[in-house]
């Protein structure tokens, strides 16, 4: 066998067999590991949609680069909005359960009049039913379901026929 | 003459072993460079062969809007009118179809006695979608917390038309709410660099003015009849709510919940720069009631900027 290989290795042809690929592989191994050069940006990838806008397309804001009229009307817009949120607040201050209106069912709707500080119940019963019954079993909902006090406040029942 | 006395040959012995060793060592290097090019590989392509939806479960801590939808086209048709009692029940995932509002604790919904508010559908469409769609999707990004403002958007809501970007508290503002819906919708008349739409007051002005494209419907209890006839949709129109001494307060309006046929129901808004995205207003024989200023005719202050 050591007579074989050293044949072998003696052998011209392969030892320049042996010597041509060393010399391929040092050259294709650099090419191999050669980092991609090519910018990763121009790879369209489905999620990064919002990459590919032009400035025209986007919309983004950038309030640094606003006008001083911009970033007026911003501020103002800002106390509009907060004056809103004070008066929606400040309802649900005064009448806690003011989120838990209206109350509706096929023959009735009653909701609180905040402007004038009543409730409204909107009636419509079906032909030959006892009204009366109707509005006790609206104020019982509202008081013992809803819990709201509304011995606290007026009435004003609109039956329709 | 390079051979010894046992008829090797040293040269090509040496030529062999440097092949040799380059062999190894080239394997050495293509092995290190084949391990370093699978680290590179993204996320979904380690993560190809896993599942890509949870099943059986809902997650809403993580459920979030993605931000980068892509172009959808959807058909924009006139919601249905339901008309009866408003539903109720508990709380619901973000992909439902209707806002859950509750009834003690605006934020909470930790009871079967808060209201469903359907999400609105149809009304004004563009290249990417309705304006409500685009209201829906901005809703998804305001702050999610229990309490505080929803003043602030993130992630950004974007589709083929363009992106918001993300803003923090307190810059955003209801009419940033308004105008980024159009801009989303592909409606690109509205902008955010323009103070005449930036300020609600100069907004409202700007709609009342009838610019190319666009309509404003003063307030009246008919509008609101004839959106329930279909014959005027208001899906989608900024609802101006005025505040007096020049405070003007607009919302996208999101659907008319009409329980009976003589007018009774809830009309609702999306809207950011408040406590709450979505605020109810009753509706009595078709007249919206409980307003900031009590909407009639006469005033004429406030109506609904829509898109002819």
């Amino acid at each position: 066998m050591e007579n074989n290989l050293q044949t072998m290795i003696t052998n011209k042809k392969f030892v320049i067999f042996m010597a041509v690929l060393s010399v391929l592989l040092l050259i294709l191994i650099p090419l191999a590991t050669r980092p991609n050069i090519v910018p990763s940006t121009t790879v369209p990838q489905p999620d990064q949609e919002s990459q590919t806008f032009t400035q025209s397309e986007s919309f983004n804001f950038n309030q640094t680069e606003q006008s001083p009229e911009v970033l007026q009307a911003i501020e103002e817009q800002k106390a509009a909005d907060q004056s809103y949120d004070s008066w929606q607040d400040g309802n649900r201050e005064l009448y806690s359960w003011i989120r838990k209106l209206p109350l509706s069912a096929t023959n009735y709707f009653v909701y609180f009049d905040l402007n004038r500080e009543v409730f409204i119940g909107r009636l419509y019963p079906a032909p030959g039913e006892d009204t009366e019954r109707l509005k006790s079993d609206i104020l019982n909902t509202l008081k013992l379901e809803k819990e709201i006090p509304v011995e606290n406040f007026k009435f004003e029942w609109l039956v329709n026929p | 003459m390079y051979q010894d006395n046992f008829g090797r040959n040293h040269r090509l012995e040496l030529l062999f072993h440097l092949a040799l060793a380059s062999i190894v060592l080239s394997i050495g290097v293509m092995t290190v460079a084949l391990g370093a090019s699978l680290n590179n590989l993204s996320t979904e392509a380690q993560t190809w062969f896993e599942p890509t939806q949870k099943q059986g479960t809902f997650d809403f801590t993580q459920v979030a809007p993605n931000p980068t939808q892509g172009p959808t086209q959807i058909p924009v048709t006139k919601a249905p009118e339901v008309v009866g009692p408003l539903p109720t029940g508990g709380a619901v995932p973000p992909t439902a179809p209707v806002y859950c509002i509750d009834d003690e604790d605006p934020d909470g919904c930790d009871d079967n006695t808060a209201f469903h508010v359907p999400k609105g559908a149809g009304g004004a469409g563009g290249t990417c979608g309705s304006v409500i769609e685009q209201a829906h999707k901005l809703v998804n990004s305001l702050p999610q917390y229990l309490k505080g403002m929803r003043n602030s958007l993130n992630p950004a809501v974007s589709t083929s038309c363009g992106s918001t970007g993300p803003y923090s508290a307190p810059d955003y503002i209801s009419t940033f709410f308004v105008i980024d819906a159009y801009n989303l919708t592909g409606f690109s008349e509205l902008s955010k660099s323009n103070a005449a739409h930036v300020n609600g007051a100069s907004l409202l002005d700007w709609w009342k003015a009838n610019p190319a494209g666009y309509k404003f419907i003063p307030y009246s209890p008919a509008v609101i009849e004839q959106h329930a006839s279909g014959s005027q949709d208001l899906t989608g129109c900024v609802m101006f709510l005025d505040m007096g001494g020049g405070k003007v307060h607009p919302g996208i309006f999101n659907v008319f919940q009409q329980v009976n046929s003589a007018g009774d129901g809830v009309v609702s808004i999306l809207q950011a720069g408040t406590r709450y995205f979505l605020d109810r207003f009753v509706v009595a024989g078709w007249a919206v009631q409980n307003t900031p200023q009590h909407q009639t005719v006469i005033s004429g202050v406030a109506g609904f900027g829509c898109k002819q």
